[in-house]
């Protein structure tokens, strides 16, 4: 299986809790969903919001059942939910 | 006392007055508007049936022509191509509740009154105070201390006398949703917690009506239309399960810029806009986001319904309006809800604290370092709560934890942060004398100094 680079972009709490707004992830190419949920949030510290995030694919929702098959370059996007107004 | 300062007091006075007159007449007024509207449901033919009522009410108000007025007044939205006379007059028809007068419900008023939406319903519970005016735009200094929804009636009226403004003064719950949503055609949540957006969405889903969801924090916002279209998702089909409470934000802690929630706010509009009128392409399946830090915007493809969603797919296990502060374990209020962490030895009083003050002590503050620079007591260290819980403050104050009668006082904005800190030190120290303030600064500035700044 390979392996690959891909592009995270942060938002909201999770740009505070990483302390960047974008950063790079090297990931197996073949991952499921909660899988890669899982890794992000250790890696990048956000286990306190693990359970409440929605991770999106090249702008796209990923439902964490599902097997992703990830290229260089992908670009996965970290969204809490905002309730704030 | 001299001339000037007599005049200045006079002056004053008459502001309050002033102030407490006009917030009378607009209580007065909706008084009024509630009584007719009651006369009017029972001197109908059938008083029990608020629906007859209600669909001969809507009868009466169809508008099927603009006014000289309404094209001089809209002239330049009527020539734009796709909304037209036709789109004008749906405006006028339609009824559009908002819920929360804020940072995000005043932009989406302002827009929807001055565009010429016929009826609109305000629901909020809450006063005008004086840190809402950096963002809350329709609220301003005379009106602190009134209603929200009656100072955005007031500057809405202002703006387009002919707009019909029903006044909610109240929280929305379980079981006041449906009467208040019912009348209305698209509803905007522009609140400011969890459980009252987990209850407007299943509201909506059971009667049907369209959700303009927006909601921002600090440089962040987000925009969706839940509950439209045949594929169109909720809110629940989205976020399933509610956040824990201590992974939630609101605007009060977190801080939150004007410009931010305006921009939200201007398109919930602008989404209330092309539901009604049929314009445009909805923004139903996607999620905004909005980053205001690089001024970035992306639009995410979000899933479509949910096959098994507890609310609106074919089989919902949830039929009826649940208590949505038990399901979401969070106050349906963005107030502080105290926490009672500590037990009462382990804290001080802002008396016992001014005590101690010219004793030998040290006063931890674990504020962020932006709001330290706002204000701060005298000596005090600044000492953020995370480092507290990182453990770099038994470095930096060795020397200050080698004894254990050395007194540590913890100390934060409201009284919350601090009793975590207390009691993350305490683990490690459990014989030190380690305590924090009750009520925080806000308690100091309340009981021992009024000059000191609140936020």
């Amino acid at each position: 299986m390979s392996v690959v680079r891909i592009g995270i972009l942060f938002f909201a709490k999770t740009r505070e809790l990483a302390g960047i707004s974008r950063g790079t992830f090297t990931v197996n190419s073949v991952v499921i969903g909660s899988d890669l949920l899982n890794q992000l949030s250790q890696f990048f510290g956000l286990n306190s919001v693990r359970d409440s995030l929605m991770l999106a694919l090249n702008e796209r929702y990923i439902n964490l059942n599902e097997e992703l098959s990830l290229c260089e370059g992908d670009e996965i996007a970290i969204i809490p939910p905002i309730s704030g107004g | 006392m001299d001339n000037l300062s007599l005049q200045k007091q006079d002056i004053e006075e008459l502001r309050s007055e002033i102030a407490k007159l006009r917030a009378a007449l607009y209580t007065k007024e909706q008084q009024l508007q509630d009584l007719e509207q009651l006369h009017a449901q029972q001197s109908g033919n059938d008083p029990d049936s608020a629906v007859v009522q209600q669909e001969h009410e809507e009868k009466a108000e169809v508008h099927t022509h603009l006014t000289n007025d309404d094209i001089a007044r809209f002239s330049r939205q009527l020539i734009l191509p796709g909304f037209g006379v036709q789109g004008q007059l749906k405006l006028k028809n339609s009824a559009v509740l908002i819920v929360g007068m804020g940072g995000l419900g005043c932009p989406a008023a302002q827009y929807l009154a001055a565009a010429g939406c016929g009826r609109l319903g305000l629901v909020d519970y809450d006063i005008v105070e004086r840190n809402n005016f950096h963002r809350q735009t329709l609220h301003s200094e005379k009106k602190e201390g009134m209603s929200k929804v009656d100072s955005a009636r007031i500057a809405l009226l202002e703006l387009n006398s002919s707009c019909q403004i029903k006044c909610h003064t109240r929280l929305l719950n379980s079981l006041n949703a449906f009467s208040v949503l019912r009348a209305y055609d698209v509803i905007l949540d522009c609140s400011d917690n969890v459980p009252t957006r987990y209850l407007l969405n299943d509201a909506c889903v059971m009667l049907g009506k369209p959700l303009v969801s927006g909601s921002a924090l600090k440089m962040d916002g987000q925009l969706t239309v839940y509950n439209y279209g045949a594929d169109g998702p909720c809110y629940r089909c989205i976020y399933p399960v509610p956040p824990p409470p201590e992974a939630v934000t609101n605007c009060g802690d977190g801080g939150v810029l004007g410009a931010i929630t305006g921009t939200i706010g201007a398109l919930q509009a602008l989404e209330a806009i092309k539901v009604i009128v049929g314009l445009g392409e909805v923004l139903a399946g996607r999620l905004l986001i909005y980053d205001g830090f690089s001024n970035l915007f992306r639009n995410i493809k979000i899933r479509s319904k949910r096959p098994n969603c507890h609310i609106c797919s074919a089989e919902p296990l949830i039929r009826d309006l649940i208590d949505y502060e038990l399901f979401c374990g969070m106050h349906a209020t963005d107030k502080d809800n105290p926490l009672q962490l500590l037990e009462p030895e382990q804290r001080l009083n802002v008396f016992e604290y001014q005590e101690l003050q010219s004793a030998p002590h040290l006063l931890l503050d674990v504020r962020q370092p932006a709001e330290f620079e706002i204000c701060q007591l005298p000596s005090a260290v600044n000492m953020p709560l995370a480092e507290i819980l990182d453990d770099s403050y038994v470095k930096r104050f060795s020397s200050q934890l080698e004894s254990k009668e050395f007194p540590i006082v913890v100390l934060c904005r409201r009284g919350n942060d601090s009793q975590i800190a207390v009691q993350h030190m305490r683990n490690r120290y459990p014989d030190h004398s380690i305590r924090d303030v009750i009520g925080g600064l806000h308690a100091w500035s309340n009981k021992v100094d009024n000059g000191f700044p609140i936020y």
